[in-house]
């Protein structure tokens, strides 16, 4: 079986294909970057996309070394994210399903992170970690869904460094370039930690790393946040360990976050102390892919769910991921 | 640290968890107990990490005072050491409701629920917001409730932190037995609004509070 996954949830376009083990045949992807001391522009993001869409198609195609009638499975990220972006994919995926009469299967963005690390290194049950500029959450598959056991109540961490970065002037994505200006940081500024059992807020050390922009240099700054913001992650994630209520398999970490050093290293150490691994993707699939939307639609081919009809597969700004039936855990 | 080292090197580890080390001491004054250290965190800037736990043991050790001071069903202090993040306590013969409810019965698992509802009006009622209040810090015996970890506890007597404890044991349920959550936070409800002024104004911005996780449908 070969499945073909189509990402296009927010800056990065991509067409991953995989083979019936899973074996990634193709990752090809084009990544929108805004100019510098900007967000995302939605509509600009899919302009890129809509000229940029057929290229990455031709080139996964390429690399795979096959042709579109030799696949078998198209999945899509159908949400959640921004809707002129979501839209270009959802698109391509349905005119390919339609021309070439493929079964089409619309994915949850955030299962696709966390069934990529799952299925990469065959864990059975972990515990989640899923950091990125749209999740920053904490979630265990339990009763046929991945359920949310904490998460951030304003603003994801994804999101904290990015803006940061934004109004320091860097250049996007902020987790990067704050992360090598935090290794030359070292004086730990007064931020707020702001933990409800296993749930979090980052906007306050958001809003007051921006006054401390002015007074303090930004190494420090970078250094506080991360340090703060982190420790925060972590001690949640610790805390979740202890609600879950059955032994899980390890600690994965996945999503854009998921590769920086700083994060990975205090997760290592607090897992250490139960005995657990914590399984972390090569970077390079830590960030928004196809392979992960193809992965979770290879599962939901082999566990034989019915396609939807194509008049429901609209795309979803604003989803849940504890909303979605996970069938092939059922 | 010299006497504590030595309780400890008397006692049993029974838990280690993201809240502390937890001993139980064999006889503290003749009688079994629980100590309680918060160990450091690798993982934390050690500045940091030295701030949160002496705080949170010392209102940790406050907030057991009062609570049980009012008559409510929390551990009784025996002794604090701020400094060292060493509390001792009163040893409670209980299970975590998050494991009982594995094996309770329907109507069993309903009257506990009930229960909790009025110690959290208590609770609240005494101007203590817990901070933490999900399904493994309450413990259970023979139809008997406490709470524990006190950790991230606070005073507030404002609705808006009161419905933080509310939103807490309903994502623990939701995440941990999410086939009975409804059934039981419904319960939980119905006592405790029994005579409970802010409980309109509770709910109100508890039910704010659900929609504030990521990509809820509508806002």
């Amino acid at each position: 079986m070969i499945v073909m996954g189509i990402e296009s949830t927010a800056h990065t376009f991509g067409v991953g294909i995989i083979d019936g083990e899973g074996n990634i045949l193709a990752d090809v992807r084009a990544r929108y970057t805004p100019p510098r001391g900007m967000g995302i522009e939605p509509f600009n993001a899919a302009e890129h996309h809509s000229k940029e869409a057929a290229n990455v198609l031709r080139d996964a195609l390429s690399e795979a070394g096959i042709g579109v009638e030799d696949i078998d499975v198209i999945a899509f990220s159908r949400g959640p994210g921004l809707g002129p972006c979501l839209r270009v994919g959802a698109s391509l995926a349905r005119y390919l399903a339609l021309r070439h009469g493929k079964p089409l299967y619309p994915v949850h963005h955030g299962v696709g992170h966390l069934e990529l690390v799952t299925h990469y290194y065959s864990l059975r049950n972990p515990l989640h970690l899923l950091v990125s500029g749209g999740h920053t959450s904490i979630l265990v598959l339990n009763e046929c869904r991945y359920r949310v056991f904490g998460e951030t109540l304003d603003i994801t961490v994804g999101n904290l460094l990015d803006v940061l970065a934004r109004e320091a002037g860097l250049d996007f994505p902020g987790g990067p370039v704050i992360e090598s200006l935090a290794e030359k940081g070292g004086e730990l500024l007064d931020l707020p930690y702001t933990i409800i059992g296993t749930s979090f807020q980052f906007s306050g050390i958001l809003t007051k790393a921006i006054q401390l922009l002015k007074s303090h240099r930004i190494e420090d700054v970078a250094y506080s946040v991360q340090e703060v913001a982190f420790s925060i992650i972590v001690e949640a994630v610790e805390r979740a360990l202890r609600a879950v209520p059955f032994d899980v398999d390890g600690i994965a970490i996945s999503g854009g976050v998921a590769s920086n050093d700083t994060l990975y290293k205090k997760l290592g150490v607090m897992a250490e102390r139960y005995g657990l691994k914590v399984y972390r993707l090569p970077k390079r699939l830590n960030g928004d892919n196809g392979v992960q939307i193809a992965v979770v639609g290879l599962r939901m081919a082999l566990a034989g769910v019915e396609p939807p009809e194509l008049s429901s597969t609209g795309v979803v700004q604003r989803w849940r991921i504890d909303e979605v039936d996970i069938p092939w855990a059922c | 640290m010299g006497l504590l080292n030595r309780l400890v090197e008397s006692s049993t580890l029974i838990s280690r968890n993201a809240e502390a080390d937890v001993y139980l001491v064999d006889g503290f004054l003749g009688r079994p107990a629980i100590l309680k250290i918060r160990v450091p965190k690798g993982y934390r800037d050690e500045r940091l990490d030295r701030r949160l736990r002496q705080m949170r043991s010392y209102r940790e050790a406050v907030i057991l005072h009062r609570l049980r001071d009012r008559g409510l069903p929390v551990p009784m202090l025996y002794f604090a050491s701020l400094r060292d993040g060493v509390l001792i306590m009163e040893y409670i013969e209980g299970i975590a409701l998050a494991q009982a409810l594995s094996r309770l019965e329907l109507e069993d698992a309903v009257r506990y629920f009930s229960i909790l509802g009025g110690v959290a009006r208590g609770m609240h009622g005494a101007g203590v917001i817990h901070g933490d209040l999900n399904l493994n810090n309450i413990l259970v015996r023979d139809g008997d409730l406490w709470l524990i970890d006190f950790g991230l506890s606070y005073w507030s007597d404002s609705p808006k932190d009161m419905a933080i404890d509310l939103d807490s044991l309903r994502r623990s349920l939701d995440s941990t037995v999410p086939s009975l959550a409804e059934r039981l936070f419904e319960e939980f409800l119905n006592s405790y609004r029994e005579g409970n002024n802010y409980y309109d104004e509770v709910l109100r911005f508890y039910s704010r509070l659900r929609r504030m996780g990521r990509y809820y449908a509508e806002r």
